[in-house]
């Protein structure tokens, strides 16, 4: 006797046959027809707004996550990736993070992290053995770039579990690894981190996100299904980040206890700097896994205050703490005022924070659509852009999952998961079909998201570092309005111009842009800034407000081009209280 | 159309709906327990009593002596009905663990009365040991085989568990097909095939498109999914089918403004809130939603009314803390801001402590 499920289900899905087949040759007619279809019948296809060009780049880095039957945490969370122009040739070159081995790794050789010099013409040449950044250490996981000296050549701090390395940009496409010296090498897992001046004394200091208290020798035996899986994290403690003062000296002093950073509790991955209150002070937001995520206030003093539970942006709006882990601030409504973004787990919906104003914000996930998308995904690298130069601020989400044993262990999320492009339609996100079909048709275990205009070509590219996988270089191709980017460089304010805030009025409007530091997830991107002015004819006005209060104002520019503007020596106005 | 199934529905009305819309589904095995007991409900201590009198008549021993001594019978069974009324009482207040111990002595002076299993088994479901639960349930499903809410206790405990197999064993002529299918849509997202539930939950909805809890089961599982457009269809479906049947009316109601609300059609969903909080003063789900509604669009001291009126209903409801707090601090008011973020941090601890051990449908599958 057949058992009552299949008894019942068997029922009703003959009676549904039954009723629903169609005769034979009305199928054959019906498939004829369709085929014979006229393409001109057919909907027009929208191009994808991207294309891989990871290959024809010359980038062959494969990620080397080290997975091992012990299932160290580590082995899944990284590795990020930067834009960066290392040799100062207005070309942005890229870095991709190695992971490594860890103790229980097999045997392999290590390749090291990939230093790809950018030579101008679509093409790539990797650097890394002359420039000596491929140095093996610990665990490879984020990576920050700045001008810590004001130099005027990029150095890079590459974060691991264990010790940390600042390379020194020795200005002749070498590096030298400084972080002893300069005090920043840290301890224990750090993860994203952030060149920003928080004190505005005109030089980069940095923050280092931490994730958990981890020990190769102490990990539990977590597992799914009998399966042994990746350990939550709540099976490890929290770590608190750190925040290294730059002196000016090409040393930093570690203020995280001053400054209240060392208080602060939270598994922190991802990091974005940015003014929120517009106060001329760089604020932090700390992506955080399973703990709530944090925002600080910069009270401009060397210290920060806690704006979390005032702000509404640790929590989801039933007052759930989710999996943060990649963040970014930028303006999605065009009110002028930074918003944020925060990739969480699968099942839970990625958090869009819109700002207020008076450190008030909203969630508003479901308004703006973020959270109608696809739940079995898992966000790590994200970031605003706009990828299609309207004149509004869009969204990428590199996925990918942490189990790489997930297709086994769960039944319908995977481990490789696509890349997620989300258009801006007046202040509502819509996924965007044809980049997943033909942009990044394959799907990754994505983690470090950077973006940046590689070929100067006024729209943004993106690079997303996978693990265990090679990466994806993916060329901005969409059919676009009109843009300008510009690059700015402090003279008083520390010269990235970390902090800078641009206004640009355009005859359809106004956009607002910061340069932020952090962003993403464990990733650095292209510092300059891009406005896609859809189509706009020129700009009427752009203002830059400087990190060190001085504004300046520009009138009548032309569009499709890069400028570059250089910080008066002398105070024009001083705007900041 | 009524069915054991149905009264689960009533069950995620009551209090299982003070969750989200996902939690409502993730612990939709203990909401289907929960209402178990509350549908004998309408008068669990005589069920008790009618219980009680006719086991006795199987023991005549018992009966002479009992029937001798008819102060002794009365004093006992009004021993058992007291410390039972105590034990609903209790539960029904949140308060598990007196509601398990008073639960506990009605078992020691009469271990074979079904109702007290059953509710002891949704008692410990609910406290997150489902072993226990599930022995109780066992036993209240031997002592009396007739006992369909606790039939369909077991069977959702069981698919909680993920033995799809054995909860359809369970699973008699009198139970409706569609409530078989939920089972297995209940069984597919224990299993995290979240696309297959709500595959199987579409279907149903086309095999029984008159069945008002299909439509119910479809839109949750739509929600969930942000489908938004096609969750509020079917909600609005399950409102119009079910509007005889008060439970189903209420859940489509609530599930609708959720929707609604998601959506930032606050004005549509205000009006539903506002009528399942009049028709049930103890609500606290439809408070929730209303108050996050009156947050978001700044009516402030409206969201703090209702907040306190919830934690007036239920002082353990962490989200009313959190509401609450957020709604102070906007106010200026940081000080009782702080306090009540406060005990909502307290109270997160507690939960997330108690809840270990329970089947999560909607765990994170790296829980």
């Amino acid at each position: 006797m057949p058992s009552l499920e299949t008894k019942l289900g068997m029922k009703a899905v003959r009676s549904l046959v039954r009723q629903r087949r169609t005769p034979a040759c009305l199928s054959a007619a019906l498939v004829s027809l369709t085929w014979a279809t006229p393409l001109f019948l057919q909907p027009k296809q929208d191009p994808a707004p991207f294309a891989d060009g990871t290959t024809t780049a010359g980038i062959h880095f494969v990620h080397q996550r080290g997975a091992s039957v012990k299932k160290h945490l580590v082995e899944t969370m990284g590795s990020g990736c930067a834009f960066l122009d290392y040799d100062a040739d207005g070309w942005l070159d890229l870095l991709l993070v190695n992971g490594g081995p860890t103790p229980d790794s097999p045997t392999f050789t290590f390749r090291g992290h990939a230093l790809y010099r950018n030579l101008g013409n679509g093409k790539f040449t990797e650097t890394s053995a002359k420039s000596g950044i491929q140095r093996i250490g610990s665990y490879g996981m984020g990576v920050a770039v700045g001008d810590y000296d004001n130099d005027g050549y990029p150095d890079v701090y590459i974060t691991g579990v264990g010790s940390n390395i600042l390379y020194h940009n020795n200005k002749d496409g070498t590096f030298a690894d400084v972080a002893s010296i300069a005090g920043v090498s840290g301890s224990g897992w750090s993860t994203s981190a952030a060149f920003f001046d928080f004190d505005n004394d005109g030089y980069l200091d940095l923050y280092v996100a931490r994730y958990v208290d981890y020990d190769y020798r102490k990990t539990p035996h977590c597992a799914e299904q009998n399966v042994r899986t990746y350990c939550h994290p709540k099976n490890f403690a929290s770590v608190a980040g750190r925040l290294y003062r730059n002196l000016g000296n090409s040393r930093f002093q570690d203020v995280s206890k001053e400054s209240g950073i060392a208080s602060l509790d939270g598994k922190g991955l991802g990091v974005v700097a940015a003014d929120f209150n517009e106060d001329g002070w760089m604020d932090l937001y700390l992506a955080n896994d399973t703990t709530r995520n944090v925002l600080l206030k910069n009270n401009g003093n060397g210290s920060f205050t806690e704006m979390t539970l005032l702000s509404g942006t640790g929590y989801n709006s039933e007052g759930d703490a989710e999996a943060g882990m990649g963040t970014d601030a930028g303006d999605y409504n065009g009110d002028g005022k930074m918003d944020l973004v925060v990739t969480n787990y699968d099942l839970e919906s990625n958090a869009l924070y819109r700002n207020e104003g008076n450190w008030l914000f909203s969630d508003d996930r479901w308004l703006a659509g973020i959270a109608r998308a696809d739940h079995s995904l898992l966000g790590f690298g994200t970031g605003f852009l706009d990828f299609d130069n309207d004149g509004d601020a869009d969204l990428l989400v590199a996925n990918g999952h942490v189990l790489d044993n997930a297709d086994r262990v769960l039944d319908e999320i995977r481990y490789s998961q696509p890349v997620q492009l989300f258009e801006n339609k007046l202040g509502r996100f819509t996924e965007n079909g044809p980049f997943q079909r033909f942009a990044t048709p394959v799907p990754r275990v994505g983690r470090g998201t950077c973006f940046g205009d590689i070929d100067n070509d006024g729209d943004v590219d993106v690079l997303i570092n996978n693990s265990g996988q090679a990466p994806t270089l993916l060329r901005n191709e969409a059919e676009s309005g009109n843009w300008l980017l510009l690059n700015l460089t402090g003279t008083r304010s520390n010269r990235d111009a970390v902090g800078a805030k641009v206004t640009l009025v355009t005859e359809t409007g106004s956009q607002t842009s910061q340069v932020r530091g952090g962003r993403s997830y464990l990733s650095a991107s292209d510092l300059r800034i891009h406005f896609g002015l859809g189509t706009s004819s020129s700009v009427k006005s752009l203002k830059v407000t400087w990190p060190s209060g001085t504004e300046q104002t520009f009138e009548n520019l032309k569009i499709n081009q890069i400028l570059r503007f250089t910080e008066p020596a002398v105070p024009v106005r001083q705007s900041r209280q | 159309m009524e069915s054991v199934f149905g009264r689960i529905v009533e069950g995620r009305v009551t209090w299982a709906r003070n969750r989200s819309a996902e939690a409502t589904l993730q612990d939709s095995s203990r909401t289907a327990s929960a209402l178990a007991p509350r549908t004998s409900l309408t008068g669990g201590v005589s069920v008790i009593r009618s219980e009680y009198l006719r086991r006795s008549r199987y023991c005549l021993c018992l009966t002479i002596i009992l029937l001798s001594q008819p102060w002794f019978l009365q004093a006992a069974e009004s021993t058992i009905e007291r410390i039972y009324s105590v034990a609903y009482e209790a539960f029904q207040q949140g308060n598990l663990t007196s509601a398990r111990d008073q639960l506990i002595q009605v078992l020691k002076l009469r271990a074979d009365i079904p109702e007290v299993h059953n509710l002891l088994g949704v008692t410990y479901d609910r406290m997150g040991n489902g072993e226990k639960a599930r022995q109780h349930f066992e036993v209240a499903l031997k002592l009396n085989p007739d006992f369909l809410e606790v039939r369909s206790n077991l069977a959702q405990h069981l698919v909680s568990g993920g033995n799809l197999q054995a909860a359809l064993a369970l699973v008699h002529k009198e139970f409706k097909e569609p409530d078989v299918h939920y089972l297995r849509v209940m069984a597919l997202r224990r299993k995290k095939a979240y696309s297959k539930a709500l595959e199987h939950a579409l279907e149903t909805t086309r095999l029984y498109p008159d069945y008002p809890l299909t439509h119910l089961y479809a839109a949750t599982e739509l929600q969930f999914r942000g489908e938004l457009q096609q969750a509020q269809e079917h909600y609005e479906k399950a409102a119009a089918l079910g509007e005889n049947t008060p439970t189903v009316r209420i859940a489509a109601r609530f599930g609708l403004a959720s929707t609604l609300a998601k959506k930032g059609d606050y004005e549509a969903a205000m009006p539903l809130l506002r009528s399942i909080i009049s028709s049930n003063t103890t609500d606290i789900d439809a408070r929730l939603e209303l108050g996050g509604i009156f947050f978001k669009t700044g009516a402030y001291a409206e969201a703090i009314r209702l907040s306190e009126e919830i934690i007036s209903i239920d002082a353990q409801e962490k989200r009313a803390h959190f509401l609450l707090s957020n709604a102070l601090r906007r106010l200026g008011r940081a000080i009782d801001a702080e306090k009540h973020f406060r005990i909502f941090q307290e109270l997160e601890k507690t939960s997330s402590s108690t809840e270990k051990g329970k089947p999560a449908i909607y765990a994170k599958s790296r829980d």
